[in-house]
């Protein structure tokens, strides 16, 4: 049984398809690279996964169990963590308190139990404290967790990304475009983090990206999709395979 | 100099429940972005509950008064239930929600004069116990006030500083998207934020009772009041909120004691404005901007 | 992603998508018809009154025509903050009519009352008062609440209507029209009356005189002129005059500022709940001179509120006994009470004898036109009514009400001077 496992998924708006029979799987300590020029569903096939949009047809599964339609928060507590195309940080809150809020379980989370027991709710607050300091320190921004995080660089709300989903619970991690917009110095570390989530933390990572490249040296296993699934295998493979090309033709701004 | 120092406990007095309306009003505000006018009505709820059991079945003030924070409590989150819930799930726009909150004010407004005519509902009879300070007279009931109010302010503070529930809420506050891609339903940060404050705004209108009396018109007045200590002090800052309902209250007695009772009223308004033209983010907000144009 | 903004939850401040797409108006639209179709039925609902229209009389005897049927307006609050009003005036006026038809106090004639809702607004006041003649065809009107009387006065005079009003106290009510006439107490008269009392019988000459005062109401204004005449007369200072507006519940700045200028008396030109919280919160920073006001403290239960603060307040009230034991006042009390609940007071009694006024000048001029009413009224000199005695002034339609001068004395209010006679035009 794969961890995630997404069957026959199609959602079309209006009278536009943006995906059809869209199927992928994919296990724990591995990642998926999910290529395809601007317009082929990519953005929508995570939106689908993590629960932000309902599709027409088909399942997706975490662990056997299936959350199609599912709320997000729900989602998120099913195991699936994402981040967004640019990069999503509470602003107004400090880098550790964005990184404890993806932990919204404990008796912390009863109110009652703010009142009825404040002392073991502190406990857990103080657990829940050492953990995401923890997390912030395998992204190497221990420093920034006093700081709003409206102040921080964009690569660095970046890492607070990678730091929250860490803290999470989820064993999939969607990332929808990380290296959009990351100064270029930052792109080997960022890379060398997502590897260590999937082959360090035995995370499932599905790796959205439109730069061929990048996806290929890091990925396991690559699906190229333009609306459906035109190609998919071990990077190898894909490269080799001469549609490749094709799925990116007629579109002015390939990266490939 | 007496004078002025008599004017600035009254104005702690009556700024005290001003903060804590706008506190309740700030708390819903940030969180959930609608313009509650409702609070106004969550205020006389409890006001008027603590009444009739303190009228009617002669039950000690602090039980009744227990049972009217409690009943506004509810009333806050009935309100959210079945007034914004079923909104947001039309994608209804700020304004929509607004109107309805506002017809919804008048009607609680309307009902109460049919149910229990205009009379004035005070929660005592006869003056205030106080004592001296020199020249200056105190009411020991006041004291009460900003003691209760300094301490729900901190556990307010505290509740949303260091528990997770105030993360999510403070999350869904920052930012809804990204609440709902952490694990947060924001229909229950919701509810729990009108839990919050509608017990804030209840605990206020029972001190109002007890200090000078509710009448059914009072409810828009301090959903009014509560909304400009929220803009003045700075959307999305909660001590904000505090400082600027109790910034009200030393401005209506000041001009009070300045220029006349007529201005006190009005003096709310000016100092908004005044507000919005020279420091739309208030006193402590530090964000909003943007959004104060926007609103406005 | 048109999905994330719906599952993301909270309002979009002026969500342009939300204001121009399809499934924005869709919605939007009946939400604000429900809106105003509930708005619209409450009105509705509140401005018919069921109880308004009186029973025509079956025993009374028929004359050789039938009777013509006199239609009276009534402008009252029924809806509103004032909305308890409305009932308690309007049924004293529907039993003085229904004893004038079945006693046939005026022959040939019958009374029917037409009720128009003012909520409490100068403006619905105008439109109510245009309609009850445009549309009713009422040659008199009766009304309630200066201000909006005040504002009918210029309406009724255009329209040749004859407006009555039993409650307006403003002491040139009947001075402002050829239309206007007026059985109440006469608050600068009551003033008069009081500052002597307080001054004389209270010992208190040349006292340091201060009033505190609702703003903007001409009424108002006019007392506060009094006030300053009758100090130029008989000595005194006037060392403060302080406004508030009735939305205002704290009036702890005012008296502060009050107690700075240390007055013996204090005149309260203000409206009842917020008399009763100034006591309070004057006797909380041990302000305490000689309060009265011309109007009477016990509708709005002063006592109740106030408790001890309330000790020694001296006021005006009508001169209305519900313990005389006159059977048509006897009859009134008790129907008044069977139909709405409440023991009359004296407005109440005021409202019944200005009705029972409209059915004397009717059969004095043997004619219902609003000209006939008018010149009716005018012939009245004195009337005495269960509400107490009337006097009035043929020149102007304006008028006097006897009254008595009480106080809160342990708790109670109790009756200082029992009777005060209606002002004596001829004097």
């Amino acid at each position: 049984m794969a961890t995630l496992e997404v069957q026959g998924v199609g959602k079309s708006f209006g009278g536009y398809t943006a995906l059809e029979d869209i199927g992928l799987s994919l296990d724990a300590g591995s990642i998926m690279g999910v290529i395809g020029p601007n317009g082929a569903g990519k953005s929508t096939l995570i939106n689908i996964i993590s629960g932000f949009l309902k599709p027409d047809t088909g399942t997706v599964k975490i662990n056997g169990k299936d959350i199609t339609g599912k709320a997000p928060y729900r989602v998120f507590k099913s195991g699936i963590a994402r981040t967004f195309q640019d990069s999503q940080v509470f602003g107004y809150m400090t880098g550790l308190e964005n990184v404890m809020v993806s932990a919204p379980w404990g008796i912390g989370v009863q109110e009652y139990n703010v009142l009825a027991r404040p002392f073991a709710v502190a406990r857990e607050e103080k657990q829940k404290r050492e953990e995401a300091m923890a997390h912030l320190a395998q992204v190497n921004i221990t420093d920034k967790a006093r700081s709003m995080a409206q102040a921080l660089s964009y690569g660095q709300q970046k890492l607070l990304e990678f730091a929250r989903m860490l803290n999470s619970r989820a064993n999939v991690f969607l990332l929808d475009e990380p290296m959009a917009g990351i100064h270029p110095d930052l792109v080997d570390g960022l890379k060398a983090l997502i590897v260590a989530m999937a082959k360090e933390h035995n995370k499932a990572v599905i790796l959205v990206e439109h730069n061929l490249k990048v996806v290929m040296e890091m990925s396991d296993y690559v699906t190229v999709i333009r609306n459906s699934v035109l190609l998919s295998g071990t990077p190898d493979a894909v490269s080799k395979d001469e549609r490749l090309a094709g799925a990116f033709l007629g579109v002015t701004d390939a990266t490939a | 100099m007496e004078t002025l120092a008599q004017f600035l406990v009254n104005g702690f007095a009556l700024g005290g429940v001003y903060a804590l309306l706008s506190l309740g009003f700030g708390v819903i505000y940030n969180t959930v972005r609608i313009f509650h006018v409702l609070h106004g009505a969550v205020f006389i709820t409890a006001g008027y509950i603590t009444w009739v059991f303190v009228e009617h079945t002669g039950l000690p003030l602090y039980a009744a008064g227990i049972i009217g924070v409690a009943g506004a409590t509810g009333a806050g989150m009935l309100i959210e239930l079945g007034v914004y819930r079923p909104l947001r799930k039309k994608a209804a726009g700020f304004l929509t929600a607004f109107l309805a909150s506002l017809a919804g004010m008048f009607f609680i407004e309307g009902f109460l004069v049919a149910v229990s005519s205009t009379d004035l509902k005070v929660l005592k009879q006869g003056p205030l116990s106080v004592f001296h300070l020199g020249d200056v007279v105190i009411a020991y009931f006041h004291i009460i006030i900003i003691v209760v109010v300094v301490l729900l302010f901190t556990a307010v503070t505290l509740f949303l500083r260091s528990t997770q529930w105030g993360r999510m809420i403070r999350a869904v506050a920052s930012n809804p998207e990204l609440a709902l891609s952490v694990g947060i339903n924001s229909n229950q940060v919701f509810l729990m934020v009108f839990a919050l404050g509608s017990s804030l705004a209840g605990i206020a209108g029972i001190f109002r009772a007890y200090d000078v009396g509710l009448e059914p018109v009072v409810g828009l007045q301090l959903a009014i009041i509560a909304s400009i200590g929220v803009i003045i002090g700075g959307i999305g800052s909660l001590p904000g909120a505090a400082l600027g309902g109790l910034t009200l209250g030393l401005a209506q007695t000041l001009v009070a004691f300045l220029l006349s009772g007529q201005w006190s009223q009005p003096v709310a308004i000016i100092i908004m404005l005044a507000f919005i033209v020279f420091r739309p983010y208030g006193l402590l907000g530090t964000r909003e901007h943007k959004e104060l144009r926007r609103l406005l | 992603m048109d999905g994330v903004s719906v599952l993301a939850g909270r309002f979009k401040i002026f969500d342009c998508e939300g204001y121009m797409g399809k499934k924005g108006l869709r919605f939007r639209l009946p939400l604000l018809a429900l809106v105003i179709g509930i708005v619209s039925i409450l009105i509705a609902a509140c401005g018919s009154d069921p109880t308004a229209t009186s029973v025509p009389a079956t025993d009374a005897p028929v004359p050789t025509s039938p009777p013509q049927v006199v239609k009276v307006g009534t402008t009252v609050p029924l809806s509103g903050s004032l909305a308890n009003w409305g009932d308690l005036v309007n049924v004293s006026m529907e039993l003085a009519f229904e004893r004038a038809n079945s006693e046939n106090w005026a022959p040939g004639f019958t009374f029917e009352l037409v009720t128009e809702d003012h909520q409490g607004s100068a403006p619905v006041g105008i439109s109510a008062l245009r309609k009850l003649v445009t549309v009713d065809k009422v040659p008199v009107v009766s009304t309630i609440f200066t201000q909006i009387a005040l504002a009918q006065v210029p309406v009724a005079d255009d329209l040749g209507v004859v407006l009555v009003s039993s409650g307006v106290q403003h002491p040139d009510f009947g001075k402002l029209s050829q239309w206007t006439f007026r059985n109440a107490s006469n608050s600068a008269h009551n003033a008069d009356v009081l500052y002597r009392h307080v001054t004389e019988n209270l010992g208190l000459e040349n006292p340091r005189y201060a009033a505190i005062y609702h703003g903007g109401n001409d009424a108002v204004r006019i007392l506060l002129e009094r006030d300053k005449t009758l100090l130029a007369t008989f000595g005194g200072e006037m060392v403060a005059e302080e406004a508030y507006i009735p939305e205002e519940k704290d009036f702890r700045s005012l008296l502060t500022k009050l107690k700075s200028a240390n007055p013996d008396v204090v005149h309260l030109i203000t409206l009842g709940t917020e008399t009763a919280l100034m006591l309070n919160q004057a006797a909380e920073i041990g302000l305490t001179p000689k309060y009265f006001m011309t109007i009477t403290a016990e509708g709005a239960e002063v006592i109740k509120v106030a408790g001890s603060a309330a000790e020694g307040l001296i006021y005006a009230s009508p001169a209305f006994n519900p313990e005389n034991p006159d059977p048509e006042l006897q009859d009134f009390l008790r129907e008044y009470k069977a139909r709405i609940g409440k023991d009359a007071d004296g407005f109440a009694a005021a409202y019944y004898d200005g009705a029972k006024m409209i059915v004397e000048a009717v059969k004095r001029s043997g004619g219902a036109s609003s000209q006939e009413i008018a010149d009716g009224m005018r012939s009245i000199l004195t009337f005495e009514g269960i509400g107490g005695d009337y006097t009035f002034d043929p020149a102007t339609g304006d008028g006097w009400q006897s009254f008595q001068i009480k106080s809160v004395v342990d708790q109670q209010y109790k009756t200082v001077v029992p009777l005060i006679a209606p002002y004596d035009i001829a004097q």
